[in-house]
């Protein structure tokens, strides 16, 4: 109506030559008045009604009636940029190009407005220098916004995608790999966990030409290659478990996941993961070990004959397997029960110290216990058990838990034993004793022969002639020597009855004194005499005293040397205690005579020979040294001189 | 001092050690009765008066020489018979033992002896003592008249 008015005021526009000029341009066309701010549509192509969404009715109407600006859209700005092209056009009578604009459309089914971007185009047409028309064609590229649009999203999403997959890679544990399919495995790309797998940065690998093969245990490698092939077989994914060499040379597990792909530009390779499973490996190791070990002791639990128990405290009962029900003297199928019952079954000498000890684990919440105690099976057996176990409280259960074996012929033989070390001792004491009191005993008699030589000899001198003086003086000379022998018999006895001391005792000191007191001997035959520091050690002094005055007077008179030497000193041992010795550079002794020297009233020699002696001063030595918990020997060869060395288990300070 | 007609008992069962010590103490120049009586049962009987001294009344010696180690009742038993006497009380009690067991000597002293001299090994150190015996007891020390 309004339209049809206006083509027919503007019958020039109405006319087909111009419609069909009009219906031709390339893209939608509308030509307005320049009737600013109205703007009237002179007309408009059917391309523009139908990208618009409107009817011919457009036409006659203020243009920005009929397009105003999407009310959803507060950003929209369509009017206002058409506008002031329309008014630039009419200013400067020239064409404006507009940018790209959003320029929404209502939808003629009132349900609002449809997104619609345009790049027109106002061109005036001019008549006699005055705009007469301005044409404003558009091309509309809504389609080809949204796609853009939409083509951004998706790169964006990409991008934000890539950036999160590669975070994650990154932070991954699992280091993703892409590799050659090619000797040593060239890398193309690894996640940065390669640096805490293998140790290398990942440019190492992908710039410097480290090869990844090179990492793989020599031994791993051949099976390795064998379960690709193996598995390729099959299809491209590949599982594989192998070990590795970190810079650091610690070796680790590694299990790939790889797929066997064509990598664009590159050929044949592998994409996938390895993972570091050392631990996952270890554990599982462990965890076979842990089973072999149970295995292990169940078999051994089983060889030893040792039964489990447990006493779950709060609901009083006792529990074990058959072998502890027969070791506790039950028939088959009775249970133990009760801690009462239990203990019923426990040797009536025993079975108080038993529940005490009982009572006492659980009340001081002692950690471990081990018991000896013995049971009587119905058949009167009497058996000896030893239970050994532990308190547990772990999940809040009071329980004791252990293990019970039968123990009766050790504890029977341990008896034995002891009852044999007792009797031995006794035994040696007894002999001690009767020795000491026999000796005694026959020093009477003795002192009783040498005076009655004494007396005989002081009374009745002038009626006896050389002969008898000479008989005499045997007598005598025969009673002094028993008189010596007893008396070193006492000394060994002695040894046996009485403690050594315990003193801190400064060897060094002592040997001088002893060395003194042989004094006259030593320089009598030029003795020379090398004495080495001895340090200190606890031990009883006069004993210890008798044991180098012993050793000394014995390298002196074993010996034949016109200068005897003596070397007196201390050395560590093999087995690390302070060793003393006294050398000598004398006749020596042969190695058969070693062991034997050390026997009481052993002599090696003619009684008279070498300065005579009762054979027991190297017996006494040896009983003193065992009795400070230390041992002698001696080194010598005959002609060779003679070492005797000894240890005291003294604690030794040089 | 104990004058020189009071007798000595010596008490020891071993005739070398009375003979020596018999020796010795006339050596030493002691001419008092000397009683050798062989065991402890002996010493006792001469001392009371009974068995085989019945005939001669109960005796109360000078100074009493004790062995320790003797058959039958010991030198200690001994001691204490004669110091559970109240005539006997006083009397010098002298062990002379061959013993020098500290716990020898702690029961002598204990019951009551007055001395305790271990018999030296050597003739000549037994001979000696028995001079600075006959020294200290017969002539240094003074004793309760009775």
């Amino acid at each position: 109506m309004h339209g049809t008015a206006m083509d027919q005021h503007h019958g020039m526009l109405a006319t087909p030559d111009y419609r069909f000029l009009l219906e031709s341009l390339p893209g939608p066309v509308m030509v307005l008045l320049p009737d600013a701010p109205r703007f009237t549509i002179a007309t408009c192509s059917d391309a523009y009604l139908a990208a618009t969404l409107t009817q011919r009715a457009i036409v006659g109407q203020g243009l920005f009636k009929v397009f105003p600006d999407n009310p959803d859209d507060p950003t929209a700005d369509g009017v206002r940029n058409l506008r002031a092209s329309l008014e630039r056009v009419l200013a400067s009578k020239s064409a404006d190009t507009m940018a790209l604009q959003k320029y929404d459309v209502a939808r003629p089914d009132g349900s609002g407005f449809e997104e619609k971007w345009w790049s027109p185009v106002n061109t005036p047409l001019l008549e006699n220098g005055e705009v007469r028309y301005i044409i404003h064609l558009v091309s509309e590229v809504t389609d080809e916004v949204l796609l853009k649009r939409e083509r951004e999203r998706h790169v964006k999403a990409l991008a934000e995608s890539e950036a999160r997959y590669k975070t994650l890679a990154d932070n991954s544990p699992v280091m993703i790999i892409r590799c050659l399919n090619a000797p040593g495995w060239p890398m193309l790309y690894m996640s940065k966990a390669a640096l805490a797998i293998t140790g290398y940065e990942v440019a190492e690998f992908i710039e410097g030409g480290l090869l990844f093969g090179t990492l793989v245990l020599a031994d791993d490698i051949e099976p390795l290659q064998q379960s690709i092939a193996e598995q390729l077989v099959r299809g491209p994914v590949i599982q594989t478990n192998f070990r590795l060499r970190r810079k650091d040379v610690e070796i680790r597990w590694l299990e790939g996941n790889v797929r066997l792909l064509t990598l664009p530009g590159h050929g044949e390779g592998y994409e996938g993961t390895l993972t570091d499973i050392t631990e996952r490996k270890t554990a599982s190791v462990l965890l076979a070990e842990r089973a072999d070990a149970l295995e292990r002791a169940t078999i051994a639990i089983k060889a030893a004959r040792i039964a489990p128990f447990t006493w779950h405290v709060a609901r009083d009962f006792v529990e074990t397997d058959a072998l502890g029900e027969t070791l506790h003297g039950l028939s088959a199928g009775e249970a133990l029960g009760t801690m009462a019952s239990y203990l019923s079954r426990v040797h009536p000498e025993d079975s108080e110290a038993l529940a005490a000890s009982q009572r006492q684990l659980v009340e001081t919440r002692q950690p471990g216990f081990m018991h000896e105690y013995r049971t009587i099976s119905a058949q009167g057996r009497v058996r000896w058990l030893r239970s050994v176990g532990s308190l547990n409280t772990d999940d809040g259960l009071l329980r004791v838990t252990g293990a019970v074996m039968d123990a009766t012929i050790e504890v029977e033989v341990q008896r034995a034993l002891e009852e044999r070390t007792r009797e031995m001792e006794r035994a040696n004491a007894e002999l001690d004793e009767f020795t000491y009191i026999a000796s005694h005993d026959l020093k009477e008699p003795l002192r009783g022969i040498h005076n009655y030589a004494r007396f005989l000899a002081e009374d009745y001198a002038d009626k006896l002639d050389a002969g008898g003086q000479h008989m005499l003086k045997a007598v005598s000379e025969q009673a002094d020597r028993m008189q010596r022998l007893i008396e070193d018999l006492l000394e060994i006895a002695r040894l046996g009855r009485e403690p050594m001391k315990q003193n801190d005792i400064d060897l060094d000191k002592l040997v001088d004194e002893v060395l003194a007191s042989l004094s006259f001997s030593l320089a009598e035959k030029k003795v020379d005499v090398r004495k080495q520091p001895l340090g200190r050690i606890v031990c009883d002094r006069v004993r210890v005293g008798e044991v180098f005055r012993n050793l000394i007077t014995n390298a002196l008179k074993y010996n034949d040397k016109p200068v005897p030497v003596i070397e007196i000193g201390s050395r560590p041992s093999s087995t690390g205690e302070t060793e003393f010795y006294v050398q000598d550079n004398g006749i020596g002794i042969k190695p058969d005579f070693h062991a034997r020297v050390f026997a009481p009233f052993k002599r090696l020699h003619a009684k008279d020979a070498y300065g005579g002696g009762s054979g027991v001063g190297l017996a006494i030595v040896k009983r003193i040294v065992e009795a400070h918990g230390g041992h002698i020997g001696i080194r010598s060869a005959p002609g060779a001189g003679a070492t005797f060395l000894f240890t005291l288990k003294g604690e030794h300070l040089t | 001092m104990i004058e020189s007609n009071k007798a000595i008992l010596v008490v020891e069962d071993n005739p070398a050690d009375f003979f020596a010590t018999e020796r010795g103490l006339r050596k030493a120049g002691l001419a008092n009765p000397i009683v050798h009586a062989e065991s402890g049962e002996q010493a006792l009987e001469y001392l009371f008066g009974t068995d085989r001294y019945a005939g001669q009344g109960p005796q109360k010696p000078g100074i009493v020489l004790l062995d320790i180690n003797l058959p039958g009742l010991n030198g200690g038993e001994v001691l204490e018979r004669i110091r559970a006497e109240e005539r006997l009380r006083l009397v010098p009690v002298i062990m002379l033992t061959t013993s020098s067991d500290e716990r020898d000597v702690q029961m002598a002293y204990r019951l009551g002896a007055n001395s305790y001299i271990q018999k030296p090994v050597d003739l000549d150190g037994f001979m000696a003592a028995l001079k600075r015996l006959k020294d200290y007891w017969f002539e240094l020390v003074i004793l309760p008249k009775t």
